[in-house]
């Protein structure tokens, strides 16, 4: 018998996930496409009666973003916001700004896979000489993290994500779930993977082929020590939601043409 | 020399304000004129560079999507957000709803007067026959509010009674630790901030209609007192009408 109720929710698409480039933690907000799924996603969650006492989202635009219409559309935006880094997406290191198509061109499309699917392999870190260093950290957000800003990461693996994740999950999220709170997670690819890895027990091999889809809201049915007391529930219209793995899943390929 | 800034800005038109209807606690959302309000409001603090470190607002919609689009225009989305019923607009209980002429022909002229002129007679309750006596008393959202804090109607004295304490005790700790304050909120409990920060009397703060949608700037010194009278920000011509209106309210024919 489930006790808690926890959802996670991947934002929808921003203008770079459209030309299929590594964000990361470079601050974009939603397309046009990405405020409709958010919209919708709040719609379906409202339809189904859904209430939340508390959200959490990373400190870039997209997950806030989509957080706000997410509660706007259930009528709900007096609910509590928290936001922290440590839900921020996976960072990229080097291969911020590449077009993931072009660089499964150059590297293999196994390469890529391998960077963008492995539990622990590092990107290579971003340095000075990147065009997005500035951009990222000479913004005022990354003053005001619980770590100092030299000391948050230049690259990360996914094992990396989890082990800055895990301690904030257990100290502030868990507690608020443990108070009989409905929690929504308004994060990112990689950020919700790590926690779903965590949670259900995926191992580091099968975490590679665990894809979430955008704007899809997952839920988790947990127990009275937070375990999942049933497979992850993708919530919504099922030919939707395989169509929209399937559109995840595709950028990682090799385009021929531009 | 200034030793804090704090903005204050009151939502736009809501839904009810376009239908004239008495809005208090109903949560109406903003009109479309409103959303411009408020988008207009996020350019002006934009075009001064404005940087917060912290917000307020209420738990009532259109003074939380006030504060969504001016956190998108100024690109801090990112920054810590309490919202607090104590920041609601005044409660207007059996009136909720009711719009002018309803409330004259309910009550009559004399009443209305009465309670308009008013800073401590409160409007009739809002009791359980009242139509949204359970969309607004039994609302998830104050669920954690005991007996006493839960009102069924206010005075403008109610209202500052309950906005003040967490003006003291939450956000002037914050602004003594120089964090740069945004405060996104109502008509009356805005109100209450500004009458104990400039110790209007009560005649004066009810004389006192603050803009809406126009950032509202107070420079403070180290003990919370403003420099110099509130500044308002945007282009020439909407600070000089907002400034020539809020002028001419204390001379307003009663």
């Amino acid at each position: 018998m489930s006790k808690y109720k926890l959802f996670l929710l991947r934002h929808g698409e921003g203008a770079w996930n459209k030309e299929n480039r590594f964000c990361s933690w470079v601050d974009q907000k939603l397309s046009a496409d990405g405020v409709k799924e958010a919209q919708d996603c709040g719609r379906l969650l409202k339809e189904r009666g859904y209430r939340f006492d508390i959200v959490f989202t990373s400190i870039l635009s997209r997950s806030i973003q989509t957080a706000w219409l997410v509660l706007e559309a259930m009528g709900q935006e007096w609910v509590p916001v928290v936001k922290s880094w440590r839900l921020n997406e996976r960072h990229y290191g080097a291969l911020i700004g590449l077009n993931r198509a072009e660089m499964a061109l150059q590297h293999g499309e196994e390469k890529v896979k391998l960077w963008r699917r492995s539990f622990d392999i590092t990107p290579p870190p971003i340095d000075e000489s990147h065009p997005y260093y500035l951009e990222i950290y000479n913004d005022r957000r990354y003053t005001t993290c619980d770590v100092p800003k030299e000391n948050l990461p230049r690259a990360e693996s996914l094992k990396e994500v989890l082990e800055r994740l895990l301690p904030y999950w257990n100290s502030t999220v868990v507690p608020e779930i443990k108070e009989g709170k409905t929690v929504l997670i308004s994060a990112h690819g990689n950020s919700c993977r790590a926690l779903l890895k965590h949670l259900e027990g995926v191992s580091d091999e099968d975490i590679a082929n665990v894809t979430l889809p955008t704007g899809i809201p997952v839920l988790l049915e947990l127990d009275e020590n937070l375990r999942p007391v049933k497979p992850r529930q993708l919530l919504g219209d099922q030919a939707k939601i395989q169509a929209a793995i399937k559109k995840v899943e595709d950028q990682g390929k090799a385009k021929t043409s531009t | 020399m200034a030793a804090y800034k704090l903005v204050l800005i009151r939502h736009g038109e809501s839904c009810w304000n376009e239908e004239n209807r008495f809005c208090g606690w109903f949560d109406a959302d903003l009109s479309e004129t409103g959303e411009q309000e408020a988008k207009r409001g996020g350019q002006a603090l934009k075009d001064a560079g404005y940087e917060f470190d912290l917000c307020y607002t209420s738990v009532l919609k259109r003074a939380i999507r006030t504060l969504w689009f001016v956190l998108d225009s100024i690109d801090q989305m990112w920054l810590p957000v309490h919202r607090t019923w104590r920041l609601n607009e005044r409660h207007y209980g059996g009136l909720t709803g009711l719009n002018k002429a309803e409330t004259a022909a309910k009550h009559g002229e004399a009443q209305v007067k009465i309670w308009r002129r008013s800073f401590d007679i409160p409007p009739p309750s809002m009791d359980e026959e009242h139509p949204f006596y359970q969309n607004i008393s039994k609302d998830r959202r104050y669920g954690d509010l005991t007996e006493d804090q839960l009102p069924s109607c206010e005075s403008l004295k109610d209202t500052i009674a309950r906005a003040l304490p967490f003006w003291n005790e939450e956000i002037v700790p914050q602004i003594k630790e120089g964090k740069r304050v945004l405060i996104a909120a109502h008509g009356n409990s805005l109100r209450g901030i500004v009458k104990h920060l400039e110790g209007m009397s009560e005649e004066a703060i009810m004389e006192l209609n603050l803009p809406t949608g126009i950032p509202i700037v107070y420079e403070l010194d180290k003990n919370l007192k403003p420099v110099g009278p509130m500044q308002f920000l945007g282009d020439e011509e909407t600070v000089k009408k907002a400034m020539d209106a809020v002028a001419a309210q204390g001379k307003a024919k009663k």
